[in-house]
């Protein structure tokens, strides 16, 4: 019973359950939050988790499993480094060595359940990534589109002349 | 074995499944979004970076939070790199502004000096913001743009902002270069004195903005005032300034200063060194001991330099600090190598001899080579680096202790010789009138000293073997990790990992900060920070003066007090332990501080608001020279002695401030007669 007792089954988007450990699933404050609203009824195994898919959801029990063993060293603002693995252990650099689209839904996920190691870990990722850019690298990798006016564009670009500048 | 390795490879087979399924789950969803959103993707977007998600883009769509925390993550310089790439980004930048000066601001658990602190909570922040931006009523911060109008007058300072606290209280300063086998640029040492002010006895330089043009913006440039005999002040002539004047020339076109070193002695010769983005050091100012490192010239001289000049022997090195003492100048590279060139006539070069270098030399003595050093400070006649694994390596004169090691003498003593000659003390008890017989013995052995030392000084050679000229590391310093030091003219200051203060030297005029007057051969801790819980992140010592600043932005100083020099006021002559000193804005609001610089008879403060402000001052051209006598008109009427800010200057302002315009009569000058010009004098009939 005890073993049981300590496992909690989080249900995705796709509606796959996964058990984890409780102390795992507590890292999520909304987890959290959950299991002590309901914390008079015992039959609560599960905690539904529409927002987050399955794959999603396998990564940041994943994260949350390591987290306990080895937890991540805090990240210095403003960024010292590009390389994620310079700024965190290593196990946390492959972590996040991952495709944006999957990156941008862990930082969904991570705001969603509120797991805040996550949340600064997958945030100073994509900092990263802009870290050292120029305008129009940025735009390039996370397809944003211009939609300055030409004045707009050429104020905008008076006012932060000096960032270009090394 | 063969069951076993049958075992292992279904375990591998079964791995590369999940594997290929979850791949498989991954194409299918970006097949999903990009169907679901529809529209055709970016043709520039890089194929390693695609994402399949076209349309709007992930980093719009995040949530606020997150995207605040992205943000704040950033450093300045490319936080307004985003804000150029689309209105949402540049909207963005506005609502984040509160939270990323709090983070920049607020307690920071990470780096060698933990808990800074500027301020502590958001309300704090608020008004640090206030102070700082104007909160919108200086025209230095906008909240929306519209129209036309709205242009240059209301520029958004805000990240020009960021920068500077990046700089001032992260100590964030990315140069314009790689250190071999990296790849991200250089950071510049984080504890160095000089980052925006540096004081000598006779002038100050300090980081300002330019208008773009003629010099950088945003603290990229570089002012200076005070005398400027030997060409100090880098204006191109021989005059004093009595306030900061932007340094016009020389430089270069978009060259950012990042750091600034003002050195003199209290004989009337001032240098100064300038360090650029780049990793370029330029000087100027008195040429006679060779401290420009710019050689001979052609006719064989060291002439004075009027105006910053590119040091040419640096020109393949990449420099991260500069330093600059009495006579002498030192710089660090990327690589970890000091270089120093001037005056050594005390071994302050570090070279094992006594000779002076007009150019810059790598010092290779001591075991220094081999260490990485990542800044270096320049006192009077001494020399401090720090290295990369805490260590504070010192040489120079020690004769006060301020190298805060033993060391041996030098083979020619000149204090020694001075007594011989009939300086000072022997002067005193042959005046004083003793009996006959006794003024005779007096005088004997006084010619025999003398003889002695003469005989020296004929044999004199600029060889010494003596370990004051060569670089070794501060014994008793090492139980601890340093993070910075600060050469004073006899004495020395040191700063550990944890924000302790250490002193050693001259304790004259209560220097040192330990509650006495007396001169320490090692270092000391300063125990009035330690019983207080001070830690201290900034720190400068000067003549027989000291300043530091705290982690929560406090400015303490200790020392002589005379004219006011430190900013407690000019009622006693000295004091020797660190005492608080404030500084306030025009409203007379307390402001905090993030850097701070002493001379002789000024010291210089730097406010989180940009603002500079001086305490004491140098007398120019005989002029208000903002000694206690002439003092009593600040803004804080507080009355004398104390700090007073600087007007109509501000250290990251983009764009400089408004002064008063003074329209003057057009006049033009024809040979030696002044006439008015010809439409002027159409207009007056």
């Amino acid at each position: 019973m005890d073993v049981e007792e300590s496992t909690i089954n989080l249900v995705s988007a796709e509606g796959d359950s996964s058990p984890v450990p409780l102390s795992v699933a507590k890292m999520s404050e909304l987890v959290r939050s959950m299991m002590d609203e309901e914390a008079e009824d015992d039959d609560v195994k599960e905690i539904p988790l529409p927002n987050v898919k399955s794959q999603v959801l396998h990564k940041v029990i994943e994260f949350c499993e390591h987290h306990l063993k080895e937890p991540m060293t805090e990240i210095e603002k403003p960024l010292k480094s590009n390389s994620m693995s310079d700024v965190v252990q290593k196990f946390y650099a492959d972590f996040v060595d991952i495709e944006q689209v999957l990156l941008f839904e862990l930082i969904l996920a991570a705001n969603y359940m509120d797991i805040k190691p996550l949340l600064d870990l997958t945030c100073a990722t994509v900092a990263s990534m802009i870290k050292g850019k120029t305008p129009e690298d940025i735009r390039t990798t996370f397809n944003i589109t211009n939609d300055f006016s030409p004045e707009e564009e050429a104020q905008v670009r008076e006012e932060n002349k000096w960032c270009e500048e090394a | 074995m063969a069951p076993r390795s049958e075992e292992e490879k279904q375990r591998r087979k079964a791995e590369y499944l999940k594997r290929k399924e979850e791949r498989q789950k991954l194409k299918e969803q970006e097949a999903k979004a990009s169907k679901s959103k529809g529209s055709g993707t970016d043709a520039k977007k890089k194929s390693s970076e695609s994402t399949g998600a076209s349309g709007p883009s992930p980093l719009l769509a995040l949530p606020e939070d997150a995207l605040k925390q992205v943000l704040c993550s950033l450093a300045a310089r490319d936080l307004g790199k985003v804000s150029m790439t689309c209105r949402h980004m540049n909207e963005a930048l506005h609502d984040v502004r509160i939270s990323f000066l709090l983070s920049r601001l607020r307690h920071s658990p990470v780096g060698p000096l933990k808990e800074i602190s500027v301020c502590n909570n958001i309300d704090e922040a608020r008004v640090m913001i206030d102070q700082s931006l104007g909160g919108g009523e200086t025209g230095r911060m906008i909240v929306k743009r519209k129209g036309k109008n709205a242009k240059r007058k209301n520029a958004d300072e805000f990240v020009a902002y960021a920068r500077f606290l990046d700089e001032a209280v992260h100590g964030h300063v990315p140069l314009g270069f790689r250190a071999e086998g990296e790849k991200t640029p250089a950071l510049a040492p984080r504890f160095v004195s000089g980052r925006f002010v540096s004081a000598s006895p006779e002038h100050s330089l300090c980081r300002a903005g330019g208008d773009g043009q003629k010099c950088g913006a945003g603290g990229s440039g570089v002012a200076s005032w005070g005398v400027g005999k030997r060409g100090q002040c880098g204006h191109g002539k021989r005059e004093d300034e009595q306030e900061p004047r932007l340094i016009v020339g020389g430089i270069g076109y978009g060259i950012r200063i990042v750091q600034v070193a003002a050195g003199g002695g209290l004989v009337r010769v001032a240098h100064s060194l300038l360090l650029t983005s780049n990793g370029k050091v330029l000087s100027f100012g008195t040429g006679q001991y060779g401290a420009l490192g710019h050689g001979y010239s052609a006719a064989k001289q060291l002439p004075d330099i009027l105006r910053p000049t590119y040091i040419e022997a640096l020109s393949h090195k990449q420099c991260i600090c500069v330093a600059a003492g009495e006579l002498h100048s030192a710089a660090v590279t990327v690589d970890g190598d000091v270089y120093t060139w001037g005056d050594g006539f005390c071994g302050q070069l570090g070279l094992g001899d006594k000779r002076p270098a007009v150019a810059p030399k790598h010092v290779e003595q001591g075991g220094l080579e081999d260490e990485c050093v990542l800044s270096v400070s320049c006192g009077s006649r001494h020399t401090l680096a720090v290295t990369e694994d805490g260590e504070i390596w010192s040489w120079g004169l020690g004769h006060f202790g301020a190298l805060g090691r033993s060391f041996t003498p030098f083979e020619y003593d000149a204090d020694a010789a001075v007594v011989a000659l009939g300086g000072e003390e022997a002067a005193v008890p042959v005046a004083m009138g003793h009996g006959a017989a006794a003024q005779d013995n007096e005088q004997q052995v006084a010619a025999e000293q003398l003889r002695a030392h003469l005989d020296l000084l004929c044999n004199l050679s600029l060889d010494d073997s003596s370990n004051q000229c060569i670089p070794m590391v501060v014994e008793s310093l090492q139980l601890t990790k340093a993070i910075g030091a600060s050469a004073g003219h006899r004495h020395s200051l040191f700063l550990d990992e944890n924000g302790a203060v250490y002193a050693c030297g001259a304790g004259r005029s209560g220097c040192l900060g330990v509650g006495d007057n007396d001169s320490q051969m090692y270092p000391v801790i300063v125990s009035e920070f330690v019983n207080e819980k001070v830690r201290i992140m900034k720190l400068s010592a000067g003549v027989d003066i000291s300043m530091a600043v705290s982690t929560t932005g406090q400015v303490y100083s200790w020392g002589s007090m005379k004219g006011g020099r430190i900013g407690l006021g000019a009622a006693n002559s000295y004091v020797n332990i660190p005492r608080r000193v404030t500084i306030h804005d025009d409203n007379g609001d307390n402001l905090k501080a993030v850097d701070c610089d002493c001379g002789y008879v000024h010291s210089l403060i730097v406010a989180l608001n940009g603002t500079v402000h001086v305490c004491g001052g140098v007398g120019t051209d005989g002029k208000s020279d903002g000694q206690f006598e002439e003092e009593g008109d600040g803004p804080s009427s507080a009355g004398a002695g104390f700090p007073r800010v600087l007007p109509d200057f501000n250290l990251w302002h983009r764009v400089p401030e408004p002064k008063e315009h003074v329209k003057k009569e057009k006049w033009k000058k024809y040979g030696r007669y002044e006439v008015k010009g010809r439409s002027k004098m159409l207009s007056e009939e």
